[in-house]
């Protein structure tokens, strides 16, 4: 969108109080939902649904010619449009050759994306949306705000107001009173349609079958009353054989809302005959427009392909931090959400895909959470990239890229740059020069870094055959000394053979803010400083989460899975998943002290997830006897540098983002909270004033049998 | 394939966690008297059928007709009044092919747009599946969709619980533009027999 001023719509939103609590609310719900339905999907399972969805890629071309052939041969209509306009176009001509005058529509956001309505209402016919959701939005005059849940973004009093405003009819904030009136409403618009509109959540290319899943039924009723039947389809839709078809329809309602399967799912390769208004059967019609609309190029492009295996779940929607308190029209063009970033590079291009790019704070958990696995962050980063080189990156986003120079000039200067830094003239100044919020409480830098400290520590034992190489990330390098500190002597407790081999930090703010070519510089010189150790034996082990998701993750997608990444990558380890393995192995030092009666909340890190299933550290917690309540609102909304940019470009949305944790830690009385990323650290610390440690502290101090906080 | 007891039981228990009702049933005496109570209870006026057995059908109408309510058969009336029909009656009973037990899935295959719309536009559908056609597993459908998909009745509906919507501040209201109610009969044995 040419002139679109995100912060004024970010701070537009941000004033909307009760649709962030209920959107909070809702996202939360269908988190929960959605998780449950999914919990019988083995790693395997899930793994072979990636797989159905690059082999359907991979064989586009195939099913584009059996489809063709096979809705041919049973007499329907069947066009390949290359563009939205091709689309439209075609349905539009259908409609007038037949007389239409009256069309009802089944939720589609393909034809959202090709803006269809807005072409059928000025060619003069009458479009209706028979979804509730999509008919409320349309009655608003909005788009859809989410995939699955088109209207989550009105509350039931803004709707019946809505309803009463534009049709003039009085009804109570009651959703069953509104659906019944809808019922009869539209009732009467089903049975006097010329012509029903769909999409299509797939189709099946071996017998030319279109897949239609809803839980209204309006989808059946619009495919068929009306005598004439269009399908506006995307290409990536396709797939091979029934088996692949049912594979992904049985995930995609548990994905999708939590149902273990959609209440209706219509599968039809042909016209038929309907009981015509004036008596007898007349013909229906059925045609498939299958449309390419850029995807057909994204194919080719290795980065943004992936987005084309999208089943369109929406679970992604439900995790995504700004998502959750931002709505989906501001954290949206047409397309919405996290995997509509990439959706709108590919069909809207990437103006409009950069121009909300920039709220994507690279959790990851929307790919953590995918069914399919797609790594929206990847080509999020990817986005901001193309953008960045097209038309510079923003002053700010270079600034706390490029962090690891001002740290180490504040750390070379400690103690004078924490006293001056603490001034407000000085963080005016960063305010005014970088772009970081005042309202940000800088971290305390040590006089000396890490590797100064640990001169003379790291003497290698010659008995132990247990060998860590130590990866500390800017953090525990120069602010948090002591997680560093803590974790070598933890190691070296049990035996191990620490080195720490130079190293830069991880890269991850170039990353977030699409720098992918200084992103790239650090990720090779980490590489090959760290293969050095895997080739002779040695694991990776950091306390940061976020340093071992992106040796795992984010590297072997900046330098391609060469064997050097490869090795890296699978021996790199989150340091509780680590002794956790040591701890099952029966190899971990079981000599520590334990704090009955300790209280603590502990918060999970994001690039944690992404690491383990099973929570490492609350099970040490529960080892060390600590009675840690696990709140889980995910994302904690710091994103990194993120949450320190200023007012409505980072610190006031990660505020919002941070409100419900922040509430239910100070709610919980405890002494203090837990959490392994230094990031979190500071926002839990920055919003709740409690204190927030590590849990290698924790565990570090149980071994010395001192006492805790 | 008679499904056993315990796919059975699987199916009614996810039927029921959709808002559905399941109802064993042996015979087609039992079956006739258990839906002439049931369309009197419901106070309707009209029912309109589709893809029953024969006897059954007529055995039903008889039934029904009995008490003053209209019964009529798809297959039965005249083509120029079926719309008319179809916009009006209260509670359409169907056949249903195929159930899957896993998902509390009925599928239905129509040879005209009639026939699914029966399943549709009533407020209330009545769906009679014989017991060993129920399936294990959503998968398992595959094979018989391929082939179907090559037949006049090719278009299938897969009916999984009564119509719903959650779209108004995710509160799960039933019966939107499709039935309110779902009541499953199922045909030939009890949950004792093995």
């Amino acid at each position: 969108m040419k002139g679109r001023n995100l912060i004024a719509e970010v701070s537009e939103a941000l004033k909307n109080k009760s649709q962030i609590e209920n959107l909070r609310t809702s996202m939360l719900c269908m988190r929960d939902k959605r998780d449950a339905a999914m919990a019988g999907y083995s790693e395997k399972e899930l793994a072979e649904l990636r797989n159905i969805r690059q082999a359907s890629l991979s064989s586009l071309n195939e099913s584009i010619k059996m489809l063709k052939d096979k809705l041919e041969e049973n007499g329907c209509g069947f066009y390949f449009a290359k563009t939205a306009k091709d689309a439209c176009e075609y349905v539009v001509n259908v409609a007038k050759t037949r007389g239409v005058k009256r069309i009802v529509k089944a939720k589609s956001m393909t034809t959202e994306e090709i803006e269809l309505n807005k072409r059928l209402v000025a060619e003069g016919f009458e479009v209706i949306e028979t979804d509730l959701g999509e008919w409320l939005v349309q009655l608003a005059g909005q788009k859809p705000s989410h995939l699955t849940a088109p209207a989550i973004h009105l509350s039931r009093y803004e709707i019946s107001k809505l309803i009463e405003d534009r049709l003039g009819v009085r009804l109570p904030a009651d959703p069953k009173e509104v659906t019944k009136f809808v019922r009869a409403f539209l009732r009467e618009k089903f049975l006097t349609a010329d012509m029903g509109i769909t999409g299509g959540n797939f189709v099946v290319a071996e017998t030319g079958s279109l897949v239609l899943v809803t839980n209204e039924g309006n989808g059946r009723l619009v495919t068929a009353l009306p005598r004439i039947h269009v399908a506006i389809v995307g290409v990536e839709k396709l797939v091979r054989t029934w088996e692949d078809a049912l594979k992904i329809l049985n995930v995609l309602p548990k994905s999708a809302t939590g149902q273990n399967m959609a209440t209706y799912v219509t599968i039809l390769n042909s016209g038929s005959e309907t009981p015509s208004l004036d008596g007898g059967f007349v013909e229906r019609e059925f045609h498939l427009v299958l449309l390419d609309n850029g995807r057909l190029s994204a194919l080719q492009d290795t980065v943004m392909s992936e987005a084309l295996k999208c089943i369109r779940c929406s679970a992604c929607f439900n995790v995504c931090p700004t998502y959750r308190v931002l709505g989906g029209h501001v954290f949206g063009y047409i397309y919405s959400g996290p995997t509509g970033i990439p959706w709108t590079y590919i069909s809207h291009g990437l103006e409009n895909a950069a121009s909300y790019a920039p709220l994507c704070i690279s959790c990851g958990l929307c790919r953590e959470t995918c069914p399919i696995g797609i790594d929206m962050p990847t080509m999020i980063s990817e986005i901001k990239r193309r953008y960045g080189e097209r038309n510079g990156y923003r002053w700010v986003d270079r600034r706390l890229a490029g962090y690891e120079s001002l740290v180490k000039l504040a750390s070379n200067t400690a103690p004078v740059s924490n006293f001056l830094l603490g001034t407000s003239m000085a963080k005016w100044i960063l305010e005014k020069l970088i772009g970081i919020d005042r309202r940000v409480n800088l971290p305390k830098f040590s006089g000396k870094t890490l590797r100064e400290l640990l001169d003379g520590v790291l003497v290698p034992r010659a008995e132990s055959d247990r060998k860590v190489a130590y990866f500390a990330d800017s953090m525990a390098y120069y602010i948090d000394v002591d997680v560093g500190l803590a974790t070598v002597n933890v190691l070296q407790k049990n035996g191990f053979n620490v080195v720490m081999p130079p190293q830069k930090g991880s890269g991850m703010p170039s990353f977030l803010y699409g720098l992918l070519d200084d992103a790239k510089k650090l990720a090779e010189y980490n590489v090959k400083q760290m293969y050095e150790y895997v080739s002779k034996g040695y694991d990776i082990v950091s306390a940061e989460p976020t340093a071992i998701y992106c040796l795992r993750f984010v590297y072997p997608k900046l330098l391609g899975t060469t064997k050097e990444v490869q090795e890296v990558a699978e021996r790199s380890y989150e340091l509780f998943g680590y002794l956790l393995r040591m701890l099952e192995s029966g190899m971990l030092d079981l000599s520590f002290k334990r704090y009955n009666g300790v209280k603590a909340v502990y918060h999970l890190p994001c690039h944690s997830r992404h690491l383990s299933k099973d929570r490492p550290v609350l099970k040490f917690l529960e080892m060390l006897g600590i009675d840690a309540e696990f709140i889980d609102y995910g994302c904690c909304g710091m994103g990194g540098t993120w949450g320190m940019k200023k007012g409505y470009e980072g610190y006031e949305i990660s505020k919002a983002i941070a409100e419900p944790l922040v509430m239910a830690i100070s709610k919980s009385g405890v002494d203090f909270v837990v959490t392994e990323c230094s990031l979190c650290k500071m926002q839990i610390e920055r919003f709740t004033g409690k204190k927030v440690v590590h849990p290698i502290l924790l565990l570090d101090k149980a071994y010395k049998g001192l006492p805790i906080p | 394939m008679k499904a056993d007891s315990d796919v059975l039981k699987r199916f009614i228990s996810e039927l029921e966690k959709l808002g559905a009702t399941a109802e064993l049933l042996e015979t087609r005496t039992q079956v006739v008297k258990h839906l002439s109570d049931f369309v009197r209870e419901k106070g309707a006026k009209m029912v309109l059928a589709y893809g029953l057995e024969r006897m059954l059908s007529s055995e039903l109408s008889k039934a029904i007709t009995s008490m003053g309510i209209s019964y009529f058969d798809i297959n039965d009336v005249d083509r120029r009044d079926l719309r008319k029909l179809l916009e009006r009656a209260d509670i359409g009973i169907t056949g249903a092919d195929l159930a899957v037990a896993e998902t509390g899935s009925l599928i239905i295959t129509s040879e005209n747009d009639a026939a699914r719309l029966l399943s549709c536009l009533p407020p209330i559908h009545v769906a009679i599946l014989p017991r060993e056609n129920i399936l294990d597993s959503f998968l398992d459908l595959a094979e018989w969709l391929r082939k179907m998909q090559g037949t006049s009745k090719r278009t299938v509906s897969v009916i999984t619980g009564p119509s719903r919507t959650a779209d108004i501040e995710l509160e799960i209201v039933l019966g939107v533009h499709g039935p309110c109610e779902l009541h499953v009969i199922i045909l030939g044995g009890a949950l004792s027999e093995g």
